[in-house]
């Protein structure tokens, strides 16, 4: 566990150490997290909503279905 | 011409000194909120954009009018707001489980709606919600400013200190660590809900994300430079705020089988002793008339509810999580406004903390209620806790102006159970100790036997102090 907790430490160096210009407060850890996840959030986000635009879509077929056979 | 009266000092709340936008003060007894012209325009906005309007009709943020006083340091007033009165202030180390999840649920909703109107959540202090006729709602309103472009979200750190690492710890470790908020009163560090977590939670992607790899982010960065210039997209911020509530969404407790979640079914308490205890109370109520009543161990609310129907607004304290969390969700269930249920450790009650012991009020400095009820609690006090009968009288006067309290004596089945694993070294403790030792704090107003029981219900109220 504490190997990966190492590797993803050095990942987040890798990604961030282009944007470090100004000084931050103790939130930097806070700020700097916030840009990492926004990709993987983001993209989670727009594919639940894509998901459950999805299964609402196809939830309005099938009982349009059944109620024209009915 | 009479003597001018001396003009009412206003004097600022412990608790608001921290936000440079404004501060509560108390004038004349009336509590105001100033704000400060570095705040006007976030103020403006919050109005105008209609978000103040929104919230408030879906009973999300205390409503507040705009108050012509001129403010307790007029040089930097823009306004000067009177809020909608909150009955009783409430922390979170004293809500059960399902009362801090919806607080926490409240702050995502509001972010959340905050956004569709350009601004953010500058701060999401779980000190911001209070329960207000049965539900949470945000109680500061220059908790907002401008925010047009997304993130990153400022008041992150601080929901995740405030509510997330709280909840989880209650969740996947024990209810009772909810109690380190005493302890640290800017959230749970994350390092340590980190360790504190079991393993599992890092196979749960928000507790992943916004615990374990927050904390370790933490610690990586704590002194860097970062450029703050830097954003993400609202897209990426909905996305972080729809993982947050994920999260906290996903959190379970269950109460087991705790001491008193099952009391009324596991009693010795005749269906006809029951039901004369509750025409006592209620006569008593009547009499008394409160305005404000606080029942301690009410267990999940049965009695507190006698005074709650009543319009009586009515807090109901117990020490177990358990019963606590039973009264709350039979409150939701029932849309019941008038009944706040809250955890409280009697014989170690909340305590003055914070930034000279002043921010977060103790109990006593809560009160006093118009009356107190201690009904089947006295035996707890005296005989489980070794408190004397004379510091309980001290106490409960400390409460309130009435008591309806019920004395429970030695030889009733529920106090033999206390005494069956300790040496009986109370030998004061009899019906007429007790009525000599509590006619030192009180006047004996009413008193009755309960029917088919050893038990007695008084009716007291406090003697002036000397």
């Amino acid at each position: 566990m504490e190997l990966s907790f190492h590797f993803s430490s050095e990942v987040l160096r890798l990604i961030i150490n282009s944007s470090i210009l100004a000084y931050l407060d103790p939130g930097s850890g806070s700020f700097i997290l916030q840009l990492i996840l926004a990709s993987l959030v983001g993209s989670l986000f727009l594919f639940k909503n894509f998901w459950k635009k999805l299964l609402s879509f196809l939830r309005g077929i099938f009982s349009r279905d059944r109620s024209d056979k009915e | 011409m009479a003597p001018e009266k001396p003009k009412t000092q206003d004097s600022p709340l412990g608790a608001s000194f921290r936000d440079p936008s404004g501060f509560l003060y108390l004038s004349a007894g009336r509590l105001l909120r100033q704000v400060n012209m570095a705040y006007q325009e976030n103020y403006d906005r919050l109005m105008t954009s209609g978000l103040y309007q929104e919230l408030v009709n879906q009973g999300l943020l205390i409503p507040h009018v705009e108050s012509d006083h001129t403010g307790m340091r007029p040089e930097i007033a823009y306004k000067v707001l009177e809020p909608e009165t909150i009955r009783f202030i409430s922390y979170p180390y004293e809500w059960s489980f399902s009362q801090f999840k919806d607080a926490a649920l409240l702050t995502l909703l509001i972010q959340k709606l905050a956004l569709e109107f350009g601004m953010s959540l500058k701060d999401s202090s779980v000190y911001n919600i209070q329960f207000h006729q049965g539900r949470p709602v945000l109680v500061d309103s220059l908790s907002f400013e401008i925010n047009p472009q997304g993130g990153p979200w400022v008041a992150y750190r601080q929901f995740c200190q405030h509510f997330l690492a709280p909840l989880s710890l209650m969740a996947y470790r024990d209810i009772r660590l909810i109690q380190l908020l005493k302890a640290h009163i800017d959230g749970l560090p994350l390092d340590l809900t980190s360790k504190l977590l079991p393993f599992k939670t890092r196979l749960k992607l928000p507790l992943l994300l916004h615990i374990h790899l927050h904390a370790l982010s933490q610690r990586r960065f704590s002194s860097a430079v970062v450029d703050t210039r830097r954003t993400m997209g609202k897209v990426a911020l909905l996305g972080l705020l729809d993982s947050l509530e994920t999260g906290v969404n996903a959190l379970r407790w269950k109460p087991g089988g705790t001491e008193w979640a099952n009391y009324y079914c596991d009693t010795n308490y005749a269906p006809e002793a029951l039901e004369h205890k509750k025409s006592l109370v209620s006569e008593y109520l009547d009499r008394i008339s409160p305005g404000i009543v606080w029942d301690l161990g009410a267990n999940v609310g049965v009695f507190s509810r006698l005074a709650s129907e009543r319009g009586i607004f009515t807090v109901a304290f117990d020490i177990d999580p358990a019963a606590v969390e039973r009264n709350y969700l039979s409150c939701k269930r029932r849309s019941e406004t008038h009944l706040l249920p809250l955890v409280q450790d009697l014989s170690n009650p909340s305590s003055n903390l914070g930034w000279r012991s002043n921010e977060r009020a103790s109990l006593i400095d809560r009160g006093p209620a118009d009356a107190i009820m201690a009904l089947a609690l006295i035996h707890h006090l005296a005989i489980s806790n070794n408190v004397p009968l004379d510091s309980l009288a001290g106490f409960f006067r400390d409460l309130a102006k009435w008591m309806i309290i019920e004395f429970v004596p030695k030889s009733d089945s529920q106090v033999q159970r206390l005494l069956a694993s300790r040496e009986d070294i109370f030998s004061a403790y009899t019906q007429e100790n007790f009525e000599r030792v509590f006619s030192t704090c009180f006047r004996i107003q009413r008193k009755s036997a309960i029917r088919s029981s050893e038990r007695w219900l008084y009716l007291m109220e406090a003697l002036p102090l000397e």
